[in-house]
């Protein structure tokens, strides 16, 4: 689904001494079907503008459009139901969204939201529960009595349940394990790789995840855009993103420190385990003819 | 979604209410509520409305924020004034339609108890807009030392009271954030019947107990780990300095207080 942003203003708490601008005049275009990450420093307004992708803040001036649906500052919530259908989100900590009895009935309750019957409904949550790689023993059980790394797979379980065609993540990893985050980053490409017109929007710290998985970064700052392009044009900026406060994939800081030392030119912009062995073997190999 | 909550909010500014001590704002309330409501004198109502505008003025607060916050109250007052007017049977008869009829006297009732609600209303939340919850509470237990005597846990109330202070914004902030996730799965708050309407609510209220509780046990093991053991014995980082501009604060209402009885018994 693609998004686009026409001078988007976002302001917190108007009118109040606390007023805040989070998202300045900002313009932009994301193309849909793609894997979009968007990085940038604590409170440089990440989540505000994700949380328009979706209905659930509207813009204070300008305008949004996701796919069909055109949302301003006076559009109708109840227009805005339908667009929640197709735009999943999870937040940071999902698991706080649970509340239900039990695990299934909780899945449930979204597909149940948009009409589907119990049964349907149930249905979706099972296949659901098991792509998240939740045991059927576990079904019944009071969401509060499994483990955190299992309610947090319930409460994604919870999103997918809605078959959404875009997913928004803002910083789904936070709080879990390397191998934890490891596992659902997995999880969540899968499920975009399953489809055609599935698209995922990441927000992220984890500069090693916006390298490895997305087609596009875009990097914001004080409320609005200020850099885009594909992780390798991205991360070979190392200077400009650490102006603000932003850092390289530990793969990149690796080969650019190796870089230095030995004072030759070896291939930085490698993300993934293999591609840095790689590159430090083809650096060693030139070494040896030398 | 809660950008207009005031209550419990304190909005820091450099101005001569907020440098005065919180045991002589919360004494200087309590004279001022006392008294507006035993008068009705003209000159201690004048005065009164004097001492409010001044203290407002003074403690610079934006004006357009604070009646935004005020929306919900002036509601009430509101209320309040049109039942005095329909209720009080006092006076000559203004209005004299046969399924109503307005005494004068329910003006005046109406009116005053409308003035004294506002002010009161202006009073009290000018002391929370102008003193950090911290102070608020340091001052409180220190009013409240007298009652220890009698065994009035009074270290444990205002701890009580100044963690409550503390978490209003943050229990905000969870509920806005739980009611977005529940919204982005289809949640809906605003259409159908009361009752579906209330059963939407199940949703929200549930994680936020959960996690108000998980936020209490892991707030009572922190302060063990750190080793709170209760008021006894415990000295103060920040100590409360009696100034003498808090002196001429207590001066003004204390003066307001023997004004009020002096007119009393000229009345
Ligand atoms: N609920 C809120 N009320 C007031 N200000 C907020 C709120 N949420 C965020 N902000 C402010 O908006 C700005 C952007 O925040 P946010 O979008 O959360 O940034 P990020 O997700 O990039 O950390 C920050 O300055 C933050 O303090
Ligand atoms: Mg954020």
């Amino acid at each position: 689904m693609q998004i686009k942003a026409n001078h988007l203003t976002y302001t917190y708490m108007k009118n109040t001494p606390f007023e805040t601008n989070a998202i300045d005049k900002l313009d932009l275009m994301i193309p849909g079907e793609q894997f979009t990450s968007i990085i940038g420093h604590t409170g440089s307004g990440k989540s505000t503008l994700v949380q328009h992708f979706n209905g659930l803040l509207k813009p204070t001036d300008g305008s949004i459009k996701i796919g069909e649906w055109t949302v301003k500052s006076d559009t109708k919530q109840k227009l805005l139901y339908p667009l929640r259908r197709h735009v999943g989100m999870v937040f940071q900590f999902p698991e706080h969204q649970l509340f239900h009895e039990t695990i299934l009935a909780d899945v449930a309750y979204g597909p149940m939201n948009f009409g589907f019957s119990k049964e349907e409904a149930e249905k979706v949550a099972k296949e659901c529960l098991a792509n998240v790689g939740i045991d059927d023993q576990l079904f019944d059980r009071s969401p509060f009595d499994v483990s955190g790394g299992q309610m947090r797979r319930v409460a994604i379980a919870g999103v997918l349940a809605l078959d959404p065609e875009l997913l928004i993540l803002d910083e789904p990893t936070a709080g879990l394990d390397p191998e934890g985050q490891e596992m659902m980053m997995k999880l969540f490409h899968d499920w975009y790789e399953e489809r055609e017109e599935r698209s995922i929007i990441l927000v992220t710290h984890q500069m090693e995840d916006a390298a490895r998985y997305s087609d596009e970064v875009i990097v914001m700052d004080g409320g609005n855009v200020i850099d885009r392009g594909t992780p390798r044009q991205i991360f070979a900026k190392k200077a400009e993103l650490e102006k603000i406060g932003l850092t390289v994939p530990e793969s990149v800081q690796l080969l650019e420190a190796l870089q230095a030392h030995s004072e030759s030119e070896l291939n930085t912009s490698a993300f993934t385990l293999e591609d840095t062995v790689e590159s430090i073997l083809s650096f060693l190999h030139k070494k040896g003819r030398d | 979604m809660f950008d207009n909550v005031i209550i419990g909010q304190y909005v820091p500014r450099n101005s001569l209410v907020h440098k005065i001590d919180p045991r002589a704002k919360l004494l200087a309330i309590l004279l001022f509520i006392i008294f507006l409501f035993i008068s009705r004198h003209p000159v201690v109502l004048s005065l009164a409305i004097v001492i409010t505008g001044t203290t407002f003025i003074l403690a610079k607060i934006p004006f357009r924020y604070y009646i935004k916050g005020m929306r919900f109250i002036a509601i009430l007052i509101f209320f309040t004034f049109l039942l005095h007017l329909f209720m009080t049977r006092e006076g000559t008869v203004i209005v004299d339609w046969p399924w109503l009829t307005v005494y004068s006297g329910g003006v005046v009732e109406g009116s005053l108890i409308a003035l004294r609600l506002f002010l009161l209303v202006l009073m009290a939340s000018l002391l929370t807009l102008t003193t950090t919850p911290i102070d608020l509470t340091d001052g409180m237990e220190r009013l409240m030392k007298p009652l220890k005597r009698i065994r009035v846990p009074t270290h444990e109330l205002a701890l009580m009271m100044s963690i409550a202070l503390r978490f209003i914004p943050t229990l905000l902030g969870e509920t806005s954030k739980i009611v977005k996730a529940q919204m982005a799965r289809g949640a809906n708050f605003s259409e159908g019947s009361l009752w579906k309407r209330l059963k939407s609510l199940i949703p929200i209220l549930i994680p936020l107990f959960v996690q108000s509780f998980k936020r209490a046990e892991d707030l009572a093991i922190a302060m063990e780990a750190r080793g709170y053991g209760g008021g006894e014995g415990r000295t103060k980082f920040r100590q409360l300095r009696w100034k003498r501009n808090d002196s001429i604060a207590i001066g003004v209402f204390v003066m307001f207080a023997l004004l009020t009885i002096v007119f009393g018994f000229i009345e």
